[in-house]
């Protein structure tokens, strides 16, 4: 009997062994993806826990932070609508979008191997966090171009082109990232968009701004002998198609300078089909279109064609001017204007830059890295000088008088079959030595001299009083 | 072997007190947790642990010879389980409490029995008496629990599951049954494989255990019960030396009766399909499954910590399921120290039965600790997909009086024959 008895006893304690093995396999084995499975709510229940780490502008200042208030923590904004389409939102319903999304891993203070700390923390009973990320921000000239946009639908992209850092990054309407889950009906019927971050989603025709690039076509393709002018009789005919000034205008004789100045677009029609299809093409995808930039926040792809079609001599001739098929993103402008700040050379544009644990402790840097030459310098100084003059010697020469420095830029009116053309404008400075490239779009709103160009220019002036 | 006589005569004041020490500490923790304290709850565990020493003492004092592992072991368990309990469901802490102090008492006057074989003069009115309570409740009985299984009965205001109780009942009546036919069940009236007309005498109450069983599995879909019944049976008629036949007719008979329950009964096949595939259904059928394994997920190596856990999501957590949250909040090296735990008092328990003084004693001493010990396989290996999800309650930490207070009385009968008999030295 008593035999009987150990090997039961002996059978009991192999089957608790079993369970022990079973116990292994979910608990440590199969943690990891139980825990991340969409239906388990833990990872949620931990992290509310663990006080979301903060976002701050490149001089520390706070734009996003949680705290607790009654035990649950709130995402408190420094200007929310300000700052809502660069940061996004984060909630539990809908997700999380924008820098929120990109840097979860980090702000939730989620990462793996982190037992030890979490051990720490609750032994002495302090409070978890997650880690802090610093942007390229400058909080103070991201309010002021929100607020120069406020009322209107568009976009506003700075970017110091020596580091591609960015400045600021609006979009035009806004929302406040803490209501979003009060307001998400409202927003998603909201036919002005608000929930689109226009300045690196938002596709519209360049008009005019993108004569820049023409301009460093012609003259990286040397189609233009020195001192050459152009005759402008107000239209110039392709074959069956016809380019005409706005208002049927005629500029006369004009050199490139001057053709820049008095965005002459029999000129830059002309320059663009002397250029040649391919040229051209190829000089567009340079600054990045048609092409994928990597940035920290989702990005449309600009691009000189409808998807399918192919470049005609009219179609090329209306993209000297930037109409035809072109369509960009107003990160996509900015990109350019700072290109030609750099002398031709592309900067990877970024937002993050530096990740740091709550005890201050570095956890990643980013530093500036160039893309490309994608003009040789001699003509990205060419282009730099006439950009110049355009401010000098053009319609917004009163705007920018304020600045007390030398802005290069270039205006817009770009024609879209939605209404009143959309106001651009692009420009940089000092002209000299610049420290800020910018470019703005403002939806239907008309000349972009008139319109676009005060938004730059309150940009600039913020952008000067920060850096003195 | 001084130190081994030692351990044996008296209590083992040092293992009780890391007991109480480890009982109070744990629920101190998970009262820090909580945001809505109720201050009146550490009298439970105060009271609880109390209790344990105030047993201690009386047995002591009394000059009752017993195992002194038994009692702190249980005191650790229902320390840990009234800890968990704060946590996952504090509303039912104060009836917990109430029963506890019942099971000691139980447990405190079960150990005046001098002599298990008085109860076994008793075997077939015992066995009577765990019959009618199961019919009650399969004709009559009232729901309990999450999954709406009729498994209680109601006197008065206190609900009762009698097949708590019907466990100790069979292993007493089993016990006295066993050791007067070992004889026959051994070695037969011819021998060998052959069964004889006074076999059949001998399978008969075999057969009407089955039919009971097969009752409970399709009455009630309480297959933890019928798995547990007819365990214990297959068991004690292995203590007893019963030839292979017996045990391999035993087997056959209840595959084969499983397999028609999952033939016929889709109740029967949905809970098996879940146990293959929780996934597929994860909202319903499989949620209790799927939310049990979320849960030990959640537990990991370490734990996630007591009163941390989120395993007050799971259904039935406070009953059947509290291993789930246990392995949550104490992770996978908790999880194993309390089946440890059981292992030792399993462990305890067959060496109660090895030196046991005659067979009643020894039967009855194996079948109780198989009795404890299989029904912590059964829920164990439902909360770890090792088997079916099947509603038993882990014993001494569930939620639940009729099995505190059942679990007890296993526990003073393993202490009365523990005490039976002076080891032979």
């Amino acid at each position: 009997m008593k035999q009987n008895i150990v090997k039961l006893a002996i059978l009991f304690f192999a089957a608790y062994g079993v369970l022990v093995g079973f116990l292994t396999y979910w608990q440590v084995a199969k943690s990891d993806a139980l825990m991340e499975h969409p239906r388990n709510r833990r990872l949620a229940l931990r992290e509310r826990r663990i006080q979301r780490g903060g976002i701050y502008d490149r001089h520390g200042q706070p734009i996003a932070q949680s705290q607790f208030v009654n035990g649950e923590q709130r995402r408190v904004y420094t200007d929310p609508p300000a700052v809502a389409h660069l940061v996004g939102y984060v909630s539990e319903r809908y997700g999380r979008v924008g820098l929120e999304g990109r840097l979860d891993r980090y702000l939730s203070g989620m990462s793996r191997d982190e037992w030890l700390l979490e051990l720490q923390d609750r032994i002495f009973n302090r409070q978890r966090r997650g880690n802090d990320a610093f942007l390229t921000i400058d909080l103070n000239v991201q309010r002021r171009a929100a607020a120069a946009l406020a009322g209107r639908r568009g976009a506003v992209v700075a970017l110091q082109p020596q580091t591609g850092e960015v400045l600021a990054l609006v979009s035009a309407p806004s929302y406040d990232p803490a209501q979003i889950n009060a307001m998400w009906d409202a927003l998603q019927r909201d036919r002005r968009t608000p929930l689109l971050n226009r300045a690196t989603l938002g596709l519209y025709p360049p008009g005019s701004t993108f004569k820049v690039v023409t301009l460093c076509a012609a003259l990286e393709n040397n189609v233009v002998k020195p001192d050459e002018t152009f005759r402008c009789l107000g239209a110039t005919g392709f074959g069956a198609y016809t380019v005409h000034e706005p208002n049927g205008r005629a500029h006369g004789r004009v050199n490139l300078t001057k053709a820049l100045v008095v965005s002459c677009n029999v000129t830059f029609s002309q320059l663009a089909v002397r250029v040649g299809q391919v040229n051209f093409q190829n000089l567009a995808r340079e600054f990045g279109l048609d092409g994928n930039i990597a940035f920290d926040l989702p990005m449309t792809t600009s691009s000189l064609l409808r998807q399918g079609s192919t470049m005609t001599t009219s179609i090329l001739a209306q993209s000297g001017f930037g109409q035809g098929e072109i369509v960009v993103t107003p990160m996509q402008m900015a990109l350019i204007a700072a290109t030609i700040a750099n002398d031709g050379v592309m900067m990877q544009p970024y937002l993050i830059k530096q990740i740091r644990s709550p005890e201050g402790e570095i956890l990643m840097t980013r530093l500036p890295q160039p893309l490309r030459q994608a003009v040789q310098v001699g003509t990205a100084r060419e282009a730099k000088a006439m950009m110049t003059r355009v401010v000098s010697d053009g319609t917004t020469r009163r705007i920018m008088a304020s600045l007390g420095v030398r802005v290069a830029a270039k205006t817009g009116t770009a024609q879209n079959p939605h209404g009143k053309p959309h106001a651009w404008y692009i420009a940089f400075a000092p002209a000299d030595k610049p420290t800020i490239a910018v470019a703005v779009v403002v939806e239907n709103a008309g000349a972009g001299s008139a319109v676009a160009a005060p938004v730059a220019r309150d940009v600039i002036a913020a952008w000067r009083k920060e850096t003195g | 072997m001084r130190s081994a006589s030692a351990l044996r005569q008296g209590s083992d004041w040092s293992l009780l007190s890391c007991a109480v020490v480890i009982g109070l500490g744990a629920f101190a923790l998970v009262h820090l947790t909580r945001t809505t304290s109720w201050d009146n709850a550490l009298l439970v565990p105060l009271v609880g642990m109390a209790g344990f020493v105030a047993v201690e003492l009386y047995l002591t004092r009394r000059k009752i010879h017993h195992d002194p592992l038994l009692l702190p072991l249980v005191a650790l368990l229902v320390g840990l389980g009234l800890a968990l309990l704060y946590h996952v469901k504090p509303q039912v802490l104060g009836q917990q409490a109430i029963s506890l102090l019942l099971g000691l008492v139980t447990l405190a006057a079960t150990c005046h029995l001098r002599d298990v074989r008085a109860l076994t003069r008793y075997k077939y009115t015992l066995m009577l008496l765990g019959i009618a309570l199961l019919l009650l409740v399969i004709f009559a009985g009232h729901p309990l629990g999450a999954r709406e299984v009729r498994l209680g009965i109601r006197v008065g205001a206190f609900s009762f599951q009698p097949s708590e109780l019907v466990r100790i009942l069979l292993v007493i009546f089993l016990a006295g049954f066993l050791a007067e036919k070992r004889e026959v069940l051994a070695y037969g009236a011819r021998g060998g494989w052959q069964l004889s007309r006074a076999d059949m005498r001998y399978l008969g109450p075999m057969m009407v255990l089955w039919g009971l069983v097969m009752l409970l599995l399709i009455r009630q879909q309480d297959l933890g019960m019928a798995l547990l019944f007819f365990g214990i049976f297959l068991a004690m008629l292995y203590l007893a030396g019963a030839r292979a036949v017996y045990l391999i007719i035993g087997i056959t008979a209840f595959a084969l009766g499983a397999y028609l329950a999952y033939r016929l009964f889709p109740h029967v096949r949905t809970r098996f399909d879940i146990w293959l595939n929780p996934w597929a259904d994860i909202d319903n059928k499989g949620y209790q499954i799927v939310q049990s394994l979320f849960a030990l997920s959640g537990g990991g190596l370490l734990g996630a910590g007591l009163g941390q856990g989120g395993a007050h999501r799971v259904p039935a957590v406070h009953t059947d399921l509290i291993f789930a949250a246990a392995a949550e909040e104490l992770g996978l090296l908790g999880a194993t120290a309390i089946l440890l735990v059981f292992a030792l008092i399993a462990y305890r328990g067959y060496r109660i039965a090895c030196r046991a003084r005659d067979d009643v004693s020894v039967l009855m001493a194996g079948g109780l600790t198989t009795a404890l010990a299989l029904q912590v396989l059964i829920i164990v290996g439902g909360v770890v997909k090792m088997t079916p999800l099947t509603g038993v309650t882990l014993p001494f930490m569930s939620y639940g009086g009729s099995s505190l207070i059942s679990n007890f009385l296993l526990i003073g009968l393993l202490l009365v024959i523990s005490g039976e008999s002076p080891m032979r030295r």
